[in-house]
């Protein structure tokens, strides 16, 4: 099973306050792999996430279901298929209810039995490292780790195809997010869900990804698999984004600042493409520079 | 000679609850000590003791300090306060939101001169505010005077605090978080600025993040605070490489980048 977003436009605003938040981008993440959506503020990916999540529309492109050589279209991806982990967990469950209610709702949702629905709850809410007594409080007496494991719980009750992480540890201290994404890591290999995860956070995108899409400025200015696109980045932007990653080690010089080439305008200058002859050919955009390792030569 | 000591200091709530207990710090001229800790570790306190900036309800209970020779901490008087200086997380909610970069610029570098005749007039702190600006990287000053905190970017903002906190000549500057919440190319620019800006001053630094990364770069000396108590002060070198404490092990094994998925061979995937 695999979503694919393809050739997704989206803009806000209207006239003269026209703007594309995201342009031309075409992703798809499989059941049992991570695609990391990486790039900085205004990059995009948030919107991304919220087209893939059906929470906003797109204004072109569409949104398909490939199962084998099957083709689904979907405008509005069902709960049942695609869920998500919102960044500030404590903010994402509803203060009045008790945690039990707000990871029963998806079930409750799909008319799942009472009883069926409170021993996947008790048996989830174990599988996230939590207490099943945490089920009994509200989500303000809980810390914002274990509401970060509620959320996952909330999350994967419904056994989705597709799970949304939208910068699911930016909020957690250090020590709780390597928790979190250990606790990912884990779910996906018993469950095979296919996460689509939206961060900032290189060093989390290290450890958890299968593939990685780099946005900037409402496109993708390179993708591929992990490796990759971490140790052998083509264009600039991926190069200045890695470099500017503070390492962790003092014996390792690091310089982070990486200068970008620039147009007059503002926008970058991609100095040499990567492959000039089908840019002459086809115009600037996304090219196969190694099998599934895409760069851009314009943006 | 130290430039900062702090020895057994303690602060606690109003109701006497402690927030950071025996607490002691040193600072050489020049050099950057970082201190690292999650949020409630009481890394923040610390830094806002130092400069009498704690919240409401929250005093020092006990301890000295003691900077270029002059003792403070005890005395509580404005003349009392150390010349020292400070940037913040936040560094557009830090800035006054209703004036001009400018203005504020200007109004501080009054503030500085105050009690001394040197017969600079306005237009002569104008072009003041407008070296300092180009002095942390920002290459149109000008614009910049004429703009609000909010027209402008959170690593602008930081420019600004950095120069408003240098124009004091300080011998110490407390740099709490300042680059949580930037983009990281952002982040790299601004570390890298105050790397420059601290040896070319000889400013001291106390450097409070929860960044291990950061503070790996950042600092010659690190203290790892946990709930209110220093539990590691030592090189920046013997925490990464020798940990000697159990919780700094656990932070540094939490930021290590170890992947924790299977390798997927090949561009040949399960289906």
């Amino acid at each position: 099973m695999e979503l694919a977003l393809n050739d997704i436009e989206v803009v806000y605003g209207r006239r003269r306050r026209r703007n594309h938040a995201v342009r031309g981008v075409s992703i798809s993440v499989r059941r049992g792999e991570t695609l990391a959506v990486v790039g900085e503020s205004g990059s995009g990916k948030t919107t991304i996430a919220k087209v893939a999540a059906g929470l906003q529309k797109a204004t072109a492109g569409t949104l398909t279901w490939h199962r084998g050589d099957a083709v689904e279209a979907n405008g509005r991806p069902s709960g049942q298929r695609v869920q998500m982990v919102f960044q500030h967990p404590v903010q994402s469950l509803d203060p009045t209810w008790r945690i039990r209610k707000s990871v029963l709702e998806p079930l409750r949702h799909q008319g799942v039995p009472h009883e069926e629905a409170n021993r996947r709850v008790r048996e989830l809410i174990a599988e996230v490292g939590l207490d099943p007594e945490v089920l009994d409080r509200y989500p303000r007496e809980v810390s914002g780790g274990q509401a970060q494991r509620v959320a996952v719980a909330r999350a994967l009750v419904s056994r989705p195809e597709i799970v949304i992480l939208d910068e699911p540890t930016a909020s957690l201290d250090q020590t709780v997010r390597g928790r979190i994404l250990t606790l990912l890591a884990e779910l996906q290999q018993h469950t095979g869900v296919g996460y689509l995860m939206i961060t900032h956070d290189i060093s989390s995108v290290r450890r958890l990804a299968t593939r990685i899409a780099v946005m900037y400025r409402g496109v993708i200015v390179e993708s591929g698999p992990r490796a990759a696109v971490l140790e052998d980045p083509r264009h600039p932007y991926t190069r200045a984004l890695i470099a500017a990653v503070p390492v962790a080690d003092p014996r390792i010089a690091w310089d982070g600042v990486i200068e970008l080439p620039r147009n007059p305008d503002g926008t970058l200058a991609i100095p040499s493409c990567p492959v000039p002859g089908e840019c002459r050919e086809h115009g600037p955009g996304l090219h196969e520079i190694d099998p599934d390792h895409l760069a851009a030569c314009s943006s | 000679m130290t430039l900062l000591s702090v020895e057994g200091l303690c602060i606690e709530t109003a109701a006497g609850v402690p927030l950071v207990r025996d607490l002691s710090l040193e600072v050489m001229p020049g050099e950057v000590v970082g201190i690292v800790g999650e949020s409630g570790s009481g890394k923040t306190m610390t830094a806002l003791s130092l400069l009498g900036l704690l919240p409401d309800g929250v005093r020092v209970s006990d301890g000295e300090a003691t900077l270029d020779g002059h003792t403070f901490l005890s005395d509580a008087s404005f003349r009392g306060r150390p010349n020292a200086t400070m940037i913040f997380q936040n560094p557009t909610a830090a800035l006054n939101p209703t004036m001009r970069i400018g203005a504020q610029l200007v109004r501080l570098l009054r503030f500085l001169e105050r009690g001394v005749e040197t017969g600079t007039g306005r237009r002569g702190r104008r072009s003041q505010a407008i070296d300092l600006l180009g002095s942390v990287g920002i290459n149109d000053p000008q614009m910049v005077l004429g703009r609000y905190p909010h027209q402008l970017s959170g690593g602008m903002n930081q420019r600004v605090m950095i120069a408003m906190a240098i124009a004091a000549r300080p011998s110490l500057l407390i740099a709490d978080e300042p680059t949580t919440g930037l983009d990281v190319t952002v982040q790299a620019q601004i570390l890298e600025l105050i790397r420059a800006t601290v040896a070319e001053h000889g400013i001291g630094v106390v450097f409070v993040s929860h960044d291990m990364g950061v503070i790996a770069q950042m600092c010659q000396r690190v203290a790892v605070m946990y709930d209110g108590e220093v539990r590691e002060f030592a090189g920046v070198d013997d925490v990464f490489h020798r940990p000697r404490d159990g919780y700094t092990r656990e932070l540094l094994s939490s930021a290590s980048e170890q992947l924790l998925t299977e390798e997927v061979g090949g561009g040949a995937r399960a289906e």
